[in-house]
């Protein structure tokens, strides 16, 4: 038996009460004046309230530890520490990982689950009170947002159906006074249905009269932008109104997030009688489910085109956008990029090059 | 005699005094005040694994009664301050067990084994409050631990029998140091959330 066995066997009797007078003396000195011994002792204490705990002591060492361990109060919180330590000290109690094997030792780059579950756990698992308040504010803040989005969500119907006339009204240097267009629209009306009956096909505007729709002269091969309405025109072209499911001309296109390190753009071949140009945004992942677009021309940046709140579809990571734009607004060979925002921020850009044949 | 006693009777600690007696713990080396804790530390633990009822009284008792020594006589004459106190410690027992108000708990009486019963079946009875508020308070406490200390509490104390042998082997070999040295580190990192429990246990 080598010294550091026996020195440990001995230490459990001095805690035991089993020692002889004379040792237990010894040790009681030893304590005081001997760090090493001191500290031993307190290893080995902690070592055998474990292993009560643990159901691992049997025998007289049991009985000693019943008679004489927990005659003390101060010996008594210790086990029950113990006791709560072997519950805590578990590496799945703060960061839920699958239940430790008995038999298996943990490796020791062993990591805590990290899926989303499990992340959702440790956030609450947390023992920082600090901590738990400040989630419970944020939780608190999301669910307000939440009910706010539900919301906005039930106005989107509305929303959407508006979108385009509103859009000028978030161009403070492009909008035109409503009066004006009003006039012009009652002074067109006679001559747009004119029109309308005879350029079958030619009708580039949406469902609804709107402020960024405003006439065309179609002699300029394309229309003008909404900056250029500021001023008020001769009333040359037909009144809007809404087409014709036939007379409708779709080009739909799938865009895909611009890349930072690719120097492409995607090319949006139109057809030159197009009347919509219907685009749909695949979303990078995100949690936001409800996003606005602004469409800019390049070089510049000037915003031309803003939609409404427009709702995500699909699900998971096929999530995408649906935008449907005047294709007047769109003028071959010019570069173009659509802003996707949402909560104040920019989620994704989306640029690409019309080619109108 | 009775002056003498009187005497003894109205001293009280003053901050003059206790800085004494924290320089002298500290042998010229300053501790910060950790020299002091840890001897009183010893003390406590001294009267607790003697039954004493009030252990932490007796050794808050020897502390005086080392820093009266000291205001009276400017210095103690002794192999170490340690081995002093442990002097000093043995007559407070043994005073102790002479005081009837103030006896320990005998071992091999009869009313200790009735208090174990009591202690079981209040255990019984209170086992549930008293673990969910030590829950409470460890998980608090483990979570004003730095991340390191934490990690090696866990993983100290996790597993049984074999499986924790071999996994304080692999912690210690991962710091780079000894079982020994991790025992130590383990235990002064347990004694903190026992402390810190305490606290917290009496503050609910």
């Amino acid at each position: 038996m080598n010294q550091q066995t026996y020195g440990y066997q001995a230490i459990t009797a001095y805690l035991l009460g089993a020692l002889p007078a004379e040792e237990s003396e010894r040790f009681d000195e030893l304590s005081f004046t001997d760090d090493a011994f001191a500290a031993q002792l307190q290893a080995a204490e902690k070592d055998l309230v474990d292993a009560y705990v643990n159901g691992e002591l049997t025998g007289s060492q049991l009985d000693q530890f019943n008679s004489h361990y927990l005659a003390s109060p101060l010996r008594r919180e210790k086990i029950e520490f113990a006791r709560a330590l072997q519950i805590v000290a578990k590496p799945d109690y703060f960061t839920e990982t699958a239940e430790p094997q008995k038999d298996a030792a943990p490796a020791d780059d062993e990591k805590p689950d990290r899926t989303i579950s499990g992340l959702l756990s440790n956030l609450f698992a947390i023992p920082n009170l600090s901590l738990k308040w400040g989630f419970a504010a944020v939780s608190l803040i999301f669910a307000i947002f939440a009910g706010w989005l539900l919301f906005e969500n039930s106005l989107l119907p509305n929303q959407v159906d508006n979108a385009q006339e509103q859009g000028s009204e978030l161009q403070p240097h492009t909008s035109e006074p409503l009066n004006e267009v009003a006039n012009q629209r009652m002074a067109n009306a006679e001559k747009e249905k004119e029109l309308a009956r005879v350029s079958d096909g030619n009708n580039l505007y949406g469902e609804e009269p709107r402020s960024d729709r405003l006439p065309t002269d179609e002699s300029d091969h394309g229309g003008r932008r909404i900056d250029e309405q500021k001023q008020p025109q001769q009333p040359s072209v037909p009144k809007k109104e809404p087409p014709k499911p036939s007379q409708v001309t779709i080009a739909s296109f799938v865009l895909t997030p611009q890349l930072r390190s690719s120097g492409q753009i995607q090319t949006l071949p139109i057809p030159a009688k197009t009347g919509w140009v219907d685009l749909r945004l695949e979303l990078e992942p995100t949690d936001q489910s409800v996003f606005r677009a602004a469409l800019a021309n390049q070089p510049g940046g000037r915003v031309i085109w803003h939609s409404g709140a427009v709702k995500a579809k699909g699900v998971g990571e096929n999530r995408s956008l649906n935008l449907r734009l005047p294709a007047r607004l769109l003028k071959s060979d010019q570069t173009y990029t659509l802003e996707v925002s949402g909560n104040g921020e920019i989620f994704s850009n989306y640029s690409f090059r019309a080619v109108v044949k | 005699m009775q002056k003498v006693n009187q005497k003894k009777k109205d001293w009280f600690l003053t901050p003059d005094v206790f800085h004494r007696l924290l320089e002298w713990l500290d042998g010229g080396v300053d501790s910060g005040g950790q020299k002091y804790l840890e001897m009183r530390q010893r003390l406590v633990a001294y009267f607790d694994r003697k039954n004493c009822l009030t252990p932490e009284e007796l050794a808050d008792e020897t502390l005086n009664r080392v820093s009266r020594r000291l205001e009276e006589e400017g210095t103690i004459e002794s192999e170490s301050p340690a081995k002093y106190c442990y002097i000093v410690a043995r007559f407070v027992f043994m005073e102790s067990l002479r005081a009837p108000e103030k006896k320990g708990v005998p071992i091999d009486d009869v009313l200790l084994r009735s208090n174990v019963n009591a202690f079981v079946q209040h255990a019984r009875d209170d086992e549930r409050e008293i673990k969910e508020v030590m829950l409470d308070c460890l998980e608090q406490c483990m979570g004003g631990l730095e991340s390191v200390n934490r990690d090696i509490i866990i993983r100290y104390y996790f597993g049984e029998e074999r499986v924790k042998i071999e996994n304080r082997r692999g912690l210690a070999a991962s710091l780079d140091i000894t079982m020994n040295a991790l025992a130590i580190r383990a235990c002064r990192i347990r004694d903190k959330l026992e402390d810190c429990v305490r606290k917290c246990a009496v503050a609910v």
